[in-house]
C-alpha cells in the first residue's frame, strides 16, 4: 500500500496531472497565510516600499478628457516627477506608433524622456508566435528610453503568478520585463531573482496617485523622492486586468498594478520558487509512504485522514511563505487521500465481511441446535423460527416469519390454554408445559423465555427457547416398563436355556428311548410268534411276555415326561414341595446317557422342611449343575458325582461336588458372567441363569473349590416360615 | 417249542451282549421263540469267560455298552470265537460306527428298534457264514495233519511234485539219483492217500490257507 501511494505521488509528480490542483493550492498558500508585521517582514510588505503608480484612472480621465492623450501630457508628467525626485519611470502605456494628430508632441515627449534619465517604454509581444515583439518608436529610443516587455505569462487557468521563462517561448528570445529594466536602470537591485513565482500580497500597500493630481503638482511634498514610479491606466476598461493570486479571476488587477507586485518583488529581491520536478516526485513519495506506514502503525480512521489534507496544505503554505519555496501539495494529497479511501475502504470490507461471518455462525449455530429458537420481536411478531423450531410448531420458517405467536402454536399448561405472548415470555427457567403444534400434535416441552432489551433499554421483544422432551418422557415410561419385560425376558432366556441344555443331551435321550423300544419290538415279534403255537409251554411264555411290553413302554413314558416338563415355558409357580424330590427327579434326567463309570451319591439330611419353589425352574439349577459336573470329569476313569441336601442356619443348602480338575481363581471369578462359556456350543447362559433363579428365590449360588480337587457348587435356598407351609 | 427248526438241522447257538437287562429279556424271548439257542451277557468280559465252555455261532454285539464298546470288542472276538459271525446291534445315529464294524470283521449290523425279521435273518446270514468258516478250518485241519507224516526229504520232493517238476528235475535238483526220487514220490502218494498229482496239490492249497476269520 505504502509502495503503491508512494509510486502514485511520484507520477503525478513528474506527470503533472494535479497541476491545476496545485495552482488553486498556491493561490491559497499564497494568501490565506501570512507572518505576523513584526517578524521578518519583507519590506515589500510595508507601508513604503519605495514604489508609486501614477494611475490614469477616472478622476485624471474627467479632468484631462478621454483617452488616449496627447504626448506633451506625458513629457510633462515626466518633468513633474523630476522635480520630485523620482529616480526612475516605466511607462505601461503603449508608444510604438507616432501621434498623428499633433506632430510636436513626440519630440516634447521625446525630449522629456532625455532629460529626465532613466525611462522604460513597453515592447508588445508579437501578436502571432512567429511574430517578433513589436517596440516603441525609434525616437524615444533615440532619446535614450529603455524598453521592457509588459505582456504577462499566465498559468493554465489564466492566472497569472510568475515571471516570464526563457522557456515559455520557444521562437525568439525573452526580453526582460519593464520592472526588471526599471529595477536595473534605478541601478539600486543588481542582484537576480531566484525564482520566478511573484509573492503577490493582498497585505502589499502601493501608493498610488492620480496622473492629473502629478500633472498639476497636487502631490505631498516629497512623497515621490527617491521612487520607482510606474505609469499605467487602472481606470476600467481602458487597460487590460489579469486575474491573479490575490484577486482571483473575480478581482482582476490592471496591468500596471501586475507590474507593481512584481516591482516590489523583484526590488526586495523575495522572489519565490517552485521545487524542481525530481526532488519534488521523491519528496511527495516519501510523504505518501510515511503517511500510509503511519496509518498501518496507529490504525486509519475517518478523523485522521481528515486532518491529513489540511495539514499538508498548511505545511506547504508556511514553506512558501517562509521559506519562499513552493512545494505543489497535491500529488501527495491525491496519492495519499487515494490510499487512505482504498484503506478505509478495504477496512469496511473486512469488518462487513467479519460481520457477515458472525451473522453466519450465529445463524449456523441456530440452525443446528437441537432446541427450538423462536425470536419475537417488540410487536410480538415472529422474527427467526430455527430449524428445530420450525420441526416442533408445524410451520416453516418463512412461513412463521411475521405472524404472532398465538397464530402459531397453543401452549396447554394443566388443561389451560395459554394463548397470550405474556404468559409465553413470563416461562424463564424450563417450565414444563404441553405445546399443540399447526396439525394438533401434542409435544411435552420445556419453555425458556429471555426478553431482549435495545441499547437505550425499551424492549425488543423476546427469545423463546422450547425444548421437546416427549421423548424424554417416553424414555421413562419405557424405563419404568422395562423391569416387567426384564423379567419376561429372564423367563424365556430361562427357557432358552433350556432348550439348549437338552439340545446338548438329546443324542443321550435318543438313546435312551431306543432301548425300551428295541426291547418293546422284539417282545412284540415273538409274541406274533408264540400266538400261532398251540404248545402249552409257549403259551405260558406268552403270558409272561405281554406285561414284559407294557412295562418297556411305560419306561419309554417315563422318558418323555420328563423331557416335556423341562421343555415347558411355564410361568414361575411356587409349590410347597419336598426338595429331595425334585432334585432327584432332576438327577435323573441329568445323567441320562452320562457314562457308566460315573458314580453318583446324594446324601439327604433327615427332616428337611418341605419348600415353596418352582419345580421347574429349580430343577433347571440341579440339572445345568449337574450336567457341568458331569462334563468337567468326562474322560475320567473314576467319576464322583455327589449330591448333599442339608440344612443351614434358616435355609437348606444343595451342594454339588465332581471330582475333576476343578477351576483357577481367575476363571471362578467369571463364573456367573453371561456368555462366558468355555464350552464348545455352549450358550455361557446356564450358571448366571441359575444364579438369577436362585436369587429370585431369596437364596444365593454359589462356587468354590471341591473337597477332591473338582468344584464344590451350593445353592440355598430359605427354609420358609411357619404362614409359607 | 422249537417250531421252525428243522429236524436235520442243529440249532443255532447264539451269544447276546447288550448292558440293558430288558434288550437282553427280549431278544432271549425273540430267538428262542425262532428256535435258536441264546446265551445272554452283560459285558465282554462275560462273554469271553464263557466261551471256553460254550461253543457260538452267532455273537449279537451291542454297539454302545459301558466300559467296553461292541466295536473294541471286535478283534479280541476274532481270536477268542474265530469262526463266529458277529452281528452288530447300533442304537440312533451309530451306523458309521456300525459301517467301521464291518470293516473290522462283522457280518451285518442292525439298527435299534428293529423288526424280528431284520434281526432273524442277521442271525441266519451270520450262522451260515460261520458254518462254512467251520468246514474249511475242518477240511485244513485234516490236511495238515495229513502232511505232518511225512519225513523231511519227503516233503521236500512233495513239495516240488506240486509244483509240477519231473522226477528227472528234481534228482538234479536234489543231487539224488532219480530212482531214489521215485521211491520218495511213491511214499508221498501213499502216506496222503492222494490217487493224483492233481490231488496232492489241492490238498496243499487246503492246508496252506490262513485262518477263515481273517480272510
Amino acid at each position: 500500500m505504502a509502495a503503491a501511494g508512494a509510486a502514485l505521488a511520484f507520477l503525478l509528480a513528474v506527470s503533472g496531472l494535479t497541476a491545476r490542483i496545485d495552482l488553486l493550492l498556491y493561490d491559497l498558500a499564497a494568501r490565506a497565510w501570512t507572518p505576523p508585521p513584526e517578524e521578518a517582514i519583507p519590506d515589500h510588505i510595508g507601508s513604503d516600499s519605495g514604489i508609486a503608480v501614477v494611475a490614469i484612472d477616472e478622476t485624471s480621465l474627467a479632468r484631462m478628457g478621454r483617452f488616449p492623450w496627447s504626448r506633451r501630457f506625458y513629457a510633462g508628467l515626466l518633468d513633474g516627477l523630476a522635480a520630485e525626485g523620482v529616480r526612475a519611470v516605466a511607462f505601461d502605456i503603449i508608444f510604438n506608433e507616432p501621434q498623428s494628430d499633433d506632430t510636436g508632441a513626440d519630440a516634447a515627449f521625446a525630449a522629456a524622456i532625455e532629460r529626465f534619465g532613466p525611462v522604460v517604454l513597453p515592447v508588445l509581444d508579437p501578436p502571432s508566435p512567429q511574430g517578433r515583439p513589436v517596440p516603441p518608436l525609434a525616437l524615444f529610443v533615440e532619446h535614450g528610453a529603455l524598453t521592457g516587455r509588459v505582456g504577462f505569462i499566465a498559468d493554465a487557468d489564466g492566472v497569472v503568478r510568475r515571471l516570464p521563462r526563457a522557456t515559455d517561448r520557444a521562437a525568439a528570445p525573452v526580453p526582460p520585463m519593464l520592472t526588471q529594466v526599471l529595477l536595473e536602470a534605478a541601478g539600486g537591485a543588481g542582484h537576480s531573482p531566484d525564482g520566478d513565482l511573484v509573492p503577490f500580497s493582498a497585505r502589499s500597500r502601493i501608493l498610488v496617485l492620480p496622473f492629473a493630481a502629478v500633472l498639476e503638482g497636487r502631490v505631498e511634498p516629497g512623497l515621490l523622492e527617491g521612487r520607482l514610479v510606474l505609469v499605467g491606466a487602472t481606470a476600467p476598461g481602458l487597460a487590460p486586468t489579469f486575474a491573479t493570486p490575490i484577486g482571483g479571476s473575480a478581482e482582476r488587477l490592471p496591468g500596471v498594478l501586475v507590474h507593481a507586485h512584481m516591482l516590489q518583488a523583484l526590488r526586495a529581491g523575495v522572489m519565490w520558487r517552485r521545487i524542481a520536478v525530481a526532488p519534488h516526485a521523491v519528496l511527495s513519495a516519501a510523504i505518501v509512504a510515511a503517511i500510509v506506514l503511519g496509518f498501518g502503525s496507529i490504525g486509519a480512521s475517518v478523523a485522521l485522514s481528515a486532518i491529513v489534507a489540511p495539514a499538508l496544505i498548511v505545511l506547504a503554505a508556511m514553506l512558501l511563505q517562509i521559506q519562499g519555496v513552493w512545494f505543489p501539495p497535491a500529488p501527495a494529497l491525491v496519492a495519499a487521500t487515494v490510499c487512505l479511501v482504498a484503506w478505509t475502504t478495504l477496512l469496511g470490507l473486512e469488518m462487513q465481511r467479519r460481520a457477515a461471518a458472525e451473522r453466519a455462525r450465529a445463524a449456523m449455530t441456530l440452525r443446528a441446535i437441537g432446541d427450538a429458537v423462536i425470536a419475537v420481536d417488540a410487536e410480538e411478531r415472529v422474527d427467526y423460527v430455527n430449524p428445530a423450531g420450525a420441526e416442533l410448531i408445524g410451520w416453516e420458517s418463512h412461513l412463521a416469519q411475521g405472524r404472532a405467536v398465538a397464530e402459531l402454536f397453543r401452549l396447554e399448561t394443566r388443561g389451560a390454554v395459554v394463548t397470550s405472548a405474556d404468559a409465553l415470555f413470563a416461562m424463564t427457567d424450563g417450565t414444563r408445559t404441553r405445546l399443540v403444534d399447526r396439525r394438533d400434535r401434542r409435544h411435552e416441552v420445556e419453555v425458556s423465555s429471555a426478553r431482549i432489551v435495545d441499547e437505550s433499554g425499551r424492549p425488543a421483544g423476546c427469545v423463546v427457547v422450547l425444548r421437546d422432551v416427549t421423548a424424554q418422557d417416553a424414555a421413562a415410561r419405557r424405563l419404568r416398563r422395562s423391569e416387567a419385560r426384564r423379567q419376561e425376558l429372564e423367563r424365556e432366556l430361562q427357557h432358552a436355556a433350556r432348550v439348549s441344555t437338552m439340545g446338548e443331551i438329546s443324542a443321550a435321550i435318543a438313546h435312551e428311548l431306543t432301548q425300551p423300544l428295541a426291547a418293546i419290538a422284539s417282545y412284540a415279534a415273538a409274541c406274533r410268534r408264540l400266538m400261532t403255537s398251540d404248545d402249552a409251554a409257549a403259551r405260558e411264555r406268552l403270558a409272561q411276555t405281554l406285561p414284559k411290553i407294557a412295562a418297556q413302554a411305560e419306561r419309554a413314558g417315563d422318558v418323555i415326561r420328563g423331557l416335556r416338563r423341562l421343555f415347558e415355558k411355564s410361568r414361575p409357580v411356587r409349590e410347597r414341595l419336598d426338595l429331595a424330590v425334585v432334585v432327584r427327579e432332576a438327577l435323573t434326567l441329568a445323567t441320562l446317557g452320562a457314562d457308566r463309570s460315573l458314580a453318583v451319591r446324594m446324601d439327604v439330611e433327615a427332616e428337611l422342611p418341605a419348600l415353596r419353589i418352582d419345580r421347574v425352574q429349580i430343577q433347571q439349577v440341579v440339572l445345568n449343575l449337574v450336567r457341568n459336573a458331569i462334563e468337567a470329569m468326562a474322560g475320567r476313569k473314576a467319576q464322583h458325582l455327589t449330591l448333599r441336601l442339608r440344612r443351614e442356619a434358616a435355609m437348606v443348602a444343595v451342594d454339588v461336588a465332581d471330582d475333576g480338575p476343578g477351576l483357577s481363581a481367575d476363571r471362578r471369578a467369571r463364573l456367573f458372567e453371561p456368555f462366558s462359556s468355555d464350552k464348545p456350543g455352549g450358550l455361557g447362559l446356564g450358571l448366571s441363569i441359575s444364579r438369577s433363579i436362585v436369587e429370585a428365590h431369596g437364596g444365593r449360588l454359589t462356587a468354590g473349590p471341591g473337597e477332591s480337587g473338582g468344584m464344590l457348587f451350593t445353592f440355598t435356598l430359605p427354609a420358609g416360615t411357619a404362614h409359607d407351609a | 417249542m422249537t417250531p421252525d427248526t428243522t429236524p436235520n438241522r442243529p440249532p443255532i447257538v447264539i451269544a447276546v451282549v447288550d448292558d440293558d437287562e430288558a434288550v437282553r429279556d427280549a431278544l432271549t424271548v425273540l430267538l428262542e421263540t425262532a428256535g435258536h439257542r441264546i446265551h445272554t451277557f452283560a459285558s465282554g468280559p462275560a462273554l469271553f469267560e464263557a466261551l471256553d465252555q460254550v461253543e457260538v455261532d452267532v455273537v449279537l454285539l451291542d454297539m454302545r455298552m459301558p466300559e467296553i464298546g461292541g466295536l473294541e470288542l471286535l478283534e479280541p472276538l476274532g481270536r477268542a470265537a474265530p469262526d463266529a459271525g458277529v452281528v452288530m446291534i447300533t442304537g440312533h445315529g451309530d451306523v458309521p460306527m456300525a459301517v467301521r464294524a464291518l470293516h473290522r470283521g462283522a457280518v451285518d449290523f442292525v439298527e435299534k428298534p428293529f423288526s424280528d425279521t431284520r434281526i432273524l435273518s442277521a442271525v441266519e446270514r451270520a450262522a451260515e457264514l460261520a458254518a462254512g468258516r467251520r468246514a474249511r478250518r475242518t477240511r485244513r485241519d485234516e490236511a495238515r495233519a495229513i502232511l505232518a507224516r511225512l519225513t523231511p526229504r519227503e516233503t521236500e520232493v512233495m513239495s516240488m511234485v506240486s509244483r509240477g517238476l519231473a522226477s528227472k528235475q528234481i534228482a538234479g535238483l536234489l543231487e539224488l539219483s532219480p530212482r531214489t526220487v521215485e521211491i520218495h514220490r511213491q511214499h508221498v502218494m501213499a502216506k496222503t492217500g492222494a490217487g493224483s498229482v492233481a490231488e496232492l496239490v489241492r490238498m496243499v492249497v487246503r492246508a496252506e490257507l490262513a485262518d477263515p476269520a481273517q480272510g
